[in-house]
């Protein structure tokens, strides 16, 4: 599935020009114009001169109406970069249950190895996968990118209802931070105040504080018209001991064995969990599900969703 | 239509489905199979018997009552175990050396065999050989049963439950008190015990630190050292349960390090993620006494056993020629006692200590036999083991063990030293060579042998530093 890889400053240049194609079809706009410099923070002009050097004698960028543009195979090699980023981040987190901190890394450096066929072959492993555990869409084989209408969460009007549809995973540490505040792509949110400098959501029945730094990495797509707004929605986390709610479901951030496990158990659609009783240290706490008991930890618990019976 | 348009339509309509179309799908297969399950089963509506499940689990993970019955429990497994397992074994050591070595002797005479190769086989191989199955085999007859029959009771889930948070403070698993409670039967099987965590990362946390829960082949070192030393310090009718609790201590001691020794290489070497924690708290039950009896000793007790007398054999035979061989008037086993000695004294150990625990890396169990015979050949002490040099010999009179300890100049900072030597320092053979097979890694097993000695060697000598000062 890989092929082979040379650790030559030749090998250096080339995996940085594929880095420089895949941050311009991160930036969605394959046609316009950009600057190097801009798309690789952090290399030296003599190091940039010779990339764009290398990219211009394979015909994937050229000077074009005073800048730097792809060429239409360089557009196809871009989004091709990206698939592979793309594709390596689910394999990674889907498969290999790795955590969402350390697939990012770990894709940078697996992209350059992906042959196409490579490529196919992961997709078809995994069912073509359409989106990233990041909410981002994958591009097709055939290199077509899908652009989903999405909007900025703080573009959305005080009162309506979304579903998250992608958190930017850079920097890492404000990733980390949603990560942690429980934000998950797919997830109903309901906006109920935007003000300078902050967003108020409403999610699974609690408020949450965004600070605009943090609100400007999510993209929300509005709320489906045919549906009703989950208003009933909480987290299982969300418990006090004795009290019992139905699962609706486990979050998309759970991902692989976590996930299959969690299903073992019983942590399906329709069942009844009811919180029993909590260790010393009140982390983890014991769910009753289908007659067996578990320990779930906290962070576990913020991760499916129920509704309290009324 | 030709076929590229209805393969664009195809596309573009896979992209209108929901996200997460397929986790829903899986799901809702998962949940209308468990509401057609639900419709047909009919549960046994037990309610005083979840009820008193209930009041158990209140009782067992409570912050007020969680920990304290844990250590009691815990505390009474030792002390039956200390305190059932001497008759059994002066019944063993009478019959596997007071009548066993004379019967043995009898029959090497009969057909005259050369002295050395006699005491070679005798001395050294057979004497090693019943000691080992005499100290180990009670102990380990009433732990492991005991042990097997609270797992079997369903208490084991809950040890994990209540450590869980103070793993995850240390970035690691709360099932690794499971693989460590593992460890206190046999490291060996403590390490593959971590199987059970599925984090790469915490399961090498796992294996590194599984050396710190007191394995089997310790415990009969730390029980007599224990009873011999420190119970002799209070007053009778409490000294077992001196000598009880001070290896409760001890244990307690590498609980702390286990946990420290996690948290340092989860902020350093093994940084990561902490992954997540799903165990399933079964139903107390009452245990099936025969069946864990039979199975406890038959699977751990007399694996382990054999394993142990596996290695005594070389051991036995290595311990007898240092002692019978030697260099410039003076046998090989002086010269290292000899060598050995200023380190021994700056540990708070002794000489003879330490090339115990260089002879014994096969096995934790022959390190009190070889102290013993060492001291004997060193002291020439008269009287006892008049069987010669490099024989082995267990008394079951503790004040002559006493006696025999205190001549090779051992005091009450010895016995504490030898006590938390003995449960920081390098793993046995079978465990390192277990966990090069479960890490597949030279360098994880060179940090998992070498760590733990290291952290020994500074613990004595800092204790036996503040020791002196006062």
């Amino acid at each position: 599935m890989f092929g082979k890889r040379k650790g030559t400053d030749r090998e250096r240049i080339r995996e940085r020009s594929e880095d420089l194609l895949k941050a311009v079809a991160h930036g969605r706009d394959l046609e316009g114009s950009w600057d190097p410099a801009g798309m690789l923070p952090g290399v030296s002009g003599a190091q940039l001169d010779r990339i764009m050097e290398r990219l211009e004698q394979e015909e994937l960028a050229e000077w074009r109406d005073g800048g730097w543009r792809l060429t239409a195979a360089g557009r196809r090699r871009a989004l091709e970069l990206l698939r592979a980023h793309r594709l390596m981040e689910t394999w990674l987190s889907r498969q290999r249950g790795r955590p969402a901190k350390e697939v990012h890394a770990e894709a940078d450096k697996a992209e350059h190895l992906l042959t196409p066929a490579g490529m196919d072959e992961l997709a078809d492993l995994m069912k073509r996968p359409r989106f990233d555990p990041h909410g981002d869409p994958i591009p097709e084989r055939r290199h077509d990118l899908h652009h989903p209408q999405q909007k900025h969460l703080k573009d959305m009007a005080e009162g309506s209802a979304a579903l998250v549809a992608h958190i930017e995973d850079e920097p890492e540490s404000d990733y980390l931070e949603l990560q942690h505040m429980g934000l998950a792509v797919e997830l109903p949110v309901r906006i109920l105040k935007q003000e300078h400098g902050s967003t108020r959501i409403e999610l699974a029945g609690e408020q949450l504080e965004l600070p605009t730094r943090l609100a400007a990495h999510i993209e929300v797509v509005p709320f489906p018209e045919d549906r009703p707004f989950p208003d009933h929605l909480r987290r299982l986390s969300s418990l006090k001991q004795g009290e019992s709610g139905l699962v609706e479901f486990i979050s998309p951030a759970c991902m692989g064995p976590e996930r299959r496990r969690l299903l073992d158990f019983g942590m399906v659609p329709g069942s009844e969990v009811t919180c029993e009783f909590a260790s010393p240290f009140q982390s983890p706490i014991a769910y009753r599900v289908r007659g067996t008991t578990i320990g779930l930890r906290n962070s576990q618990a913020m991760e499916i969703f129920i509704r309290k019976p009324s | 239509m030709t076929s590229g348009e209805l393969l664009k339509q195809v596309e573009s309509l896979r992209w209108q489905l929901p996200r997460n179309f397929h986790d829903r799908l899986t799901e809702s297969l998962y949940g209308e199979a468990n509401r057609i399950a639900s419709r047909r089963t009919f549960r046994a509506g037990d309610s005083r018997r979840l009820a008193l499940q209930r009041t158990m689990d209140r009782v067992l993970t409570s912050p007020w009552t969680g920990f304290p019955v844990m250590a009691v429990i815990f505390t009474i497994v030792l002390w039956v175990t200390i305190a059932g397992a001497n008759v059994p074994s002066g019944m063993l050591y009478t019959l596997l050396i007071d009548n066993g070595v004379p019967f043995l002797k009898g029959l090497t005479g009969a057909i005259h065999m050369w002295g050395p190769l006699e005491g070679f086989l005798v001395d050294g191989i057979y004497l090693t050989c019943a000691w080992v199955v005499s100290v180990m085999l009670p102990p380990m007859a009433i732990f492991f049963p005991m042990f097997t029959l609270l797992e079997d009771f369903g208490y084991l889930p809950r040890v994990a439950f209540n450590m869980d948070r103070l793993f995850q403070s240390a970035g690691a698993h709360g099932k690794q008190s499971l693989t460590m409670t593992m460890g206190l039967g046999c490291n060996a099987a403590g390490v593959i015990a971590a199987r059970v965590i599925d984090s790469p990362r915490e399961r090498l946390i796992a294996i590194v630190t599984n050396n710190f829960s007191l394995c089997n082949g310790r415990w009969p070192t730390q029980i007599m050292i224990a009873t011999i030393f420190l119970g002799a310090l209070a007053p009778a009718p409490v000294a077992s349960l001196t000598a009880a609790f001070s290896v409760f201590a001890i244990a307690a001691i590498g609980f702390l390090m286990a946990l420290l020794t996690s948290w340092m290489l989860s902020r350093s070497f093994l940084r990561g993620e902490v992954s997540a924690f799903s165990l399933e708290l079964p139903p107390y039950r009452p245990p099936r006494i025969w069946r864990t009896l039979y199975t406890s000793i038959i699977d751990r007790t007399l694996f382990v056993l054999w394993r142990a007398v596996v290695f005594a054999v070389p051991a036995g035979a290595v311990i007898w020629l240092i002692a019978n061989i030697s260099f410039s008037g003076h046998s090989v086993a002086w010269w290292m006692v000899t060598t050995l000695d200023p380190v021994g004294w700056f540990l708070g150990l002794t000489g003879v200590i330490l090339v115990a625990y260089i002879v014994a890396i096969p096995a934790n169990e022959i390190v009190i036999p070889t102290v013993l015979m060492l001291t004997v050949h060193m002291t020439g002490l008269s009287g006892v083991g008049e069987q010669g040099a490099g024989v082995m010999f267990e008394t079951g009179d503790n004040a002559i063990l006493h006696q025999i300890l205190t001549a090779g100049g051992w005091t009450t900072l010895t016995a504490v030293c030898l006590m938390l030597f003995s449960l920081c320092h390098n793993p046995c053979s079978t465990t390192i060579y277990t966990i090069y097979k479960e890490t597949k890694s030279a360098k994880w097993t060179a940090v998992a042998t070498f760590m733990p000695l290291l952290i020994g060697v500074v613990l004595c000598a800092l204790v036996a530093f503040v020791w002196r000062s006062f």
